[in-house]
């Protein structure tokens, strides 16, 4: 195949590549500079947001200023530039900056490689955003790995010296296998969609989706392609039967790492998926349809159960975001069954995924503050009469929590109603009295480390760390979450 | 804006209170604040009272602007003659509740009149609200402002109760939740417009098959019908109600008695009703069934209880009994009384609440078995512990008696049966509150009573009793007075309860043909003879 780049692809992945320089930056300046001694953190740090604030406002200004919005191919059709690339892609770069200050003076990063952390998370970055503009299975694959490859290293960087390499190679063993089932699926769609197309080798979603209908009718390699491909998203996005190793990682992994593990990273996984789907198999074959369906339920049934029984806050929010998998499932089966480019449940995903994510970024935020070194693992208890001590962090908690719970006024119970009531759209009746008796089972466990910083008193001593900017995002946070419903307009 | 006021006001006010700096306005001050705050509030009700124009049963002051056009859903806010009494009875409970609580709360005053009036806005927000959706949210978000007031101040089961009773609440209203949706989605597909606004959805015709177990107007109903029934509590979902009630504060158990549980049987009235008439007449039955089982096993269980706070909880699962009682008898006197019976018992069980709290503060026990011929000791507490048992037992005179009165002959009008057992309760009531009232106040004194040293009733604590004695005799010697404020809400929801419409009220002299103008669905001359039969 004869590739010809046009200055238009350079200039479109342009944010792509800014985004590379600038992840070199802090190791330039510790080589070239420096002496191979590492500058300071909050230099390191400036330049990583600097550097990905600049990718995100290039992004902006190209795609939604110069290009008006409209459907653009790079590089003969591999990247993909349209709405849906632009929303997720600036959504994924919001989570990434606002989960970097937490790096500042947190015990478990280490002061000495901070210059190389920084290297791998903003490559994991990068590979999240080419995985969400890809318009190519293998394409999405190698910004899959870009990402998880960086993530592997970057969890075995902590201080911590047991959980997070046990965590780190878990997650290496797993991911390795996922991403292998991943590439099987892929060879098996590739393989069936050659011989409806006389040899010719189809790799873009854009002629997939041609394809597709009349691959799930003719071919039975190509389902089952299909379906290991959801198995290989299936491990990155936390579904039931391949979430088993999230609360071992979340917690074993430095907290402001799994920050951005809990946010960026599964929010940019699934939005992958969400493109992947976008195929429209689910609503023409009903058997994936319903497992998927099925899968949702256990999904959630199992985040929330496993949160019920555990007493460390970090294992807690592990599991949750396991549950919260199993609501955006809910979502993306309802999304297969109309498919379409850019439609009403693709938005309810997004303001979904952008409440999550923003919720998340507070209760993991409130971890990464409150742990004083490496080893510490917040429990349950040490919460009780938080709210006593310090009233603003605990009511920040609380408006996140309340928030993943879904509660009304908050932004929550905005985002849970979109998406179920965009499922119920679907006639996906049981699926959402499933989600929402989960949703009450949620409640419990969001509403215990509330009922103890609030119930009790204490007279134990709370370690907070002492950040303006963590402290300002966290608030900043609580405070979405609190009057994000009624402001809610304007994200529509 | 009047109506707006009485929603954001209180949380400003709530506002206020939680952050003011404390050099600048003392500890001591904030409940003299509170105090004015809530009077604020309620004057504001009484000028609503006297703006309402009894004479129509249109929707009055309303606010409708869009809020999230693209879920449909609009701030929507309005008054009539079903609520409007209730949301005069929580501003009139607020000021009382706060005077109250003065000497029952010493710990972490500010946020406890914080969560009090956000308590406060989320009720009355959810009486006036017109939207489903919004209404949804008001419903919802007492529920943690209550929680707290049970967690924080409560007893020493504080944490169970208050999970019990978060947790069991939200199960019911997560199914209401699932309801709505449908609604809106089914709206959707008849007008094209996805819309939460309970007037237009008045107006739906939903699927019905008469002798199906579940036809679609059926489900919808019943996923209401959940969350409002554990809401009141009717008899097999009540479990939560005496937990919350005893280990809540006495401030927490009077809003929770007087205005929360109201929220439930307004649903029925307002929402579940007339939104689902087939699936409710067709239902009726077990509604009743549940209610008179409540009325009997309430009074029955009040019975062998031996701690009066836990008493009084039961007499109010076997009192809201009666309320589901008259309305489900769908006929305009059952409805009347139901309607006056939410009032009567968030006075007398209010007032029940707080006298128990008073004793409660004096000797620390709430044992029945405690106490014996407090009357002696006690004279004018024992006074006001007698007027109020009468009207919590009906005793002609007091409004009790005007509401069981109606309720009952409305439930012996729909079918004698139900009526015919829930005169049970009314003798089991009596037994059991006088039984109560004869080994606390009456027989011999108890010794350890005596060396207490008790003092009588304080100025403060007759503050709050005296409004209510007063509005108990007012109430029950004059109810027209107060009926005739809600008469033409409940005979239009009554009589056509199965096409039911409300209109928005403009303007006093020709409120009737303005409001027909709204309606645009159906032909003026139809809508003007229905509204002559009316």
């Amino acid at each position: 195949m004869q590739s010809t780049f046009k200055f238009i692809d350079f200039l479109l992945v342009l944010p792509m590549i800014t985004l590379f320089v600038f992840s070199l930056v802090p190791i330039a300046i510790k080589v070239f500079i420096r002496g191979n001694e590492e500058a300071k953190a909050d230099v390191n740090i400036g330049v990583a947001v600097f550097g990905v604030f600049i990718s995100l406002v290039l992004m902006i200004l190209f795609h939604g200023r110069i290009f008006a919005g409209g459907t653009f191919f790079a590089f003969s059709q591999a990247l993909v530039f349209d709405s849906f690339t632009f929303l997720s892609s600036i959504l994924t770069y919001l989570l990434a900056i606002l989960a970097l200050p937490f790096l500042l003076n947190h015990p478990s990063v280490r002061r000495s490689q901070l210059s190389e952390f920084i290297f791998l998370y903003l490559n994991s970055l990068l590979g999240m955003i080419v995985m969400l503009s890809s318009n190519d299975l293998i394409v999405t694959f190698i910004g899959l790995e870009m990402m998880s490859l960086s993530l592997y290293m970057l969890i075995t960087m902590s201080r911590e010296p047991h959980h997070s390499k046990e965590a780190a190679v878990k997650y290496f063993v797993l991911g390795s296998v996922a991403s292998a089932i991943l590439l099987f699926g892929i060879s098996f769609i590739y393989g069936s969609a050659v011989i409806v197309s006389n040899g010719q080798i189809i790799t873009n979603y854009s002629a997939l989706v041609e394809v597709a209908s009349e691959l799930i009718a003719t071919d039975r390699l190509f389902l089952v392609g299909y379906a290991l491909v959801l198995i290989g998203f299936g491990f990155k996005i936390s579904m039931f039967p391949f979430h088993s190793w999230v609360p071992d990682v979340y917690q074993g992994a430095s907290t402001p790492l799994t920050l951005y593990m809990a946010t960026a990273v599964k929010v940019a996984s699934i939005l992958a998926l969400t493109r992947f789907l976008m195929l429209d198999v689910l609503g023409d074959s009903f058997p994936l349809s319903a497992t998927l369906q099925w899968v949702a339920v256990l999904t959630m049934l199992v985040g929330n159960m496993g949160a019920l029984a555990q007493t460390s806050l970090k294992r807690i929010f592990a599991y949750s975001s396991v549950a919260h998998s199993g609501y955006i499932l809910v979502s993306l089966v309802a999304l297969g069954s109309e498919g379409g480019p850019f439609n009403e449940n693709i938005k309810a995903l997004m303001i979904y995924l952008l409440g999550y994510g923003l919720f998340s970024v507070g209760t993991f935020g409130f971890l990464s503050f409150l742990e004083k070194s490496p080893e510490d693992d917040i429990q349950l208890d040490s919460l009780k009469g938080f709210f006593h001590k310090s009233p603003w962090i605990a009511l920040g908690l609380s408006f996140c929590l309340l928030g993943l719970a879904g509660i009304p006024p908050t932004l929550g119970f905005f985002t849970k109603f979109y998406i179920f009531s965009s499922a119920m759209n679907e006639g996906l009746y049981w699926l959402v009295t499933w989600a929402l008796i989960n949703s009450v089972i949620g409640v419990y466990y969001y509403l215990k480390p509330i009922a103890l910083m609030f119930f009790y008193s204490s007279d134990e001593d709370i370690y907070i760390a002492d950040n303006q900017f963590q402290k300002l995002i966290f608030l900043g946070v609580g405070f979405i979450s609190l009057l994000g419903g009624i402001f809610l307009p304007i994200f529509l | 804006m009047l109506l707006s006021a009485l929603i954001f006001l209180p949380l400003v006010f709530a506002g206020i209170i939680a952050l003011s700096p404390a050099d600048l306005i003392k500890d001591k001050i904030i409940q003299p604040l509170a105090l004015i705050f809530s009077g604020i509030l309620f004057a504001l009700s009484i000028l609503m009272l006297f703006k309402f124009d009894p004479s129509s049963a249109a929707i009055q002051f309303s606010e409708q602007v869009s809020w999230i056009p693209q879920l449909g859903i609009q701030y929507f806010i309005g008054v009539d003659g079903i609520s409007l009494w209730l949301v005069m009875l929580s501003n009139f409970l607020l000021p009382l509740v706060i005077i109250g609580s003065a000497k029952s709360v010493k710990t972490k005053i500010r946020s406890f009149y914080a969560a009090m009036f956000i308590l406060q806005a989320s009720m009355v927000g959810s009486f006036l609200a017109l939207d489903l959706i919004l209404f949804y949210i008001f419903f919802e978000s007492s529920l943690i402002p209550m929680a707290m007031l049970i967690g924080i101040w409560g007893g020493d089961k504080k944490i169970y109760a208050s999970f019990k009773f978060f947790i069991y609440t939200m199960l019911g209203s997560v199914f209401m939740l699932a309801s709505i949706i449908c609604l809106m989605l089914l709206n959707k597909s008849v007008t094209g417009v996805l819309s939460s606004n309970v007037l237009e959805l008045y107006r739906l015709d939903i699927a019905f098959i008469d002798g199906r177990l579940f036809s679609t107007q059926t489900i919808l109903f019943l996923g209401f019908a959940i969350a409002f029934a554990i809401k009141v509590p009717m008899f097999p979902v009540h479990t939560w109600l005496p937990d919350a009630h005893v280990q809540a504060p006495t401030p927490g158990s009077v809003i929770l008695a007087g205005v929360m549980l109201k929220m439930g049987t307004y649903g029925f009235m307002r929402f579940a009703i007339p939104l689902f008439p087939d699936a409710a007449t067709q239902l009726a039955w077990i509604f009743s069934f549940l209610a008179v089982i409540g009325i009997i096993y309430g009074a029955l269980v009040a019975m062998v209880q031996t701690d009066i706070k836990k008493l009084v909880a039961y007499s109010s699962v076997s009192h809201m009994g009666y309320i589901i009682l008259g309305l489900f008898a769908f006929n305009e006197i059952g409805m009347t009384g139901g309607l006056y019976q939410m009032l009567n018992h968030g006075l007398s069980t209010g007032a029940l609440f707080f006298l128990v709290g008073m004793i409660y503060d004096r000797t620390h026990t709430r044992e029945i078995s405690a106490y014996g011929g407090l009357a002696k000791i006690l004279p004018i507490y024992s006074i006001f512990f007698l007027v109020i048992t009468f009207s919590s037992i009906a005793v002609p005179m007091t409004n009790g008696f005007v509401g069981e009165f109606y309720i009952l002959m409305g439930a012996y009008l729909n079918n004698p049966l139900w009526g015919g057992l829930a005169v049970l309760g009314v003798i089991l009531g009596a037994t059991y509150m006088l039984w109560m009232i004869k080994k606390v106040f009456f027989g011999e004194e108890n010794p350890n009573l005596i060396s207490m040293k008790l003092t009588d009733l304080t100025i403060s604590e007759l503050f709050v009793l005296v409004p209510i004695v007063v509005l108990v005799f007012w109430m029950g010697l004059f109810p027209g007075q107060f009926l005739k404020y809600s008469e033409k809400s409940i005979s239009n929801l009554a009589k056509n309860k199965d096409n039911y419409q409300l209109a928005i009220y403009s303007g006093e002299t020709s409120s009737t043909l303005k409001s027909l103008l709204y309606k645009k669905g159906s032909t003026s001359k139809e809508l003007i003879s229905k509204e002559m039969n009316n």
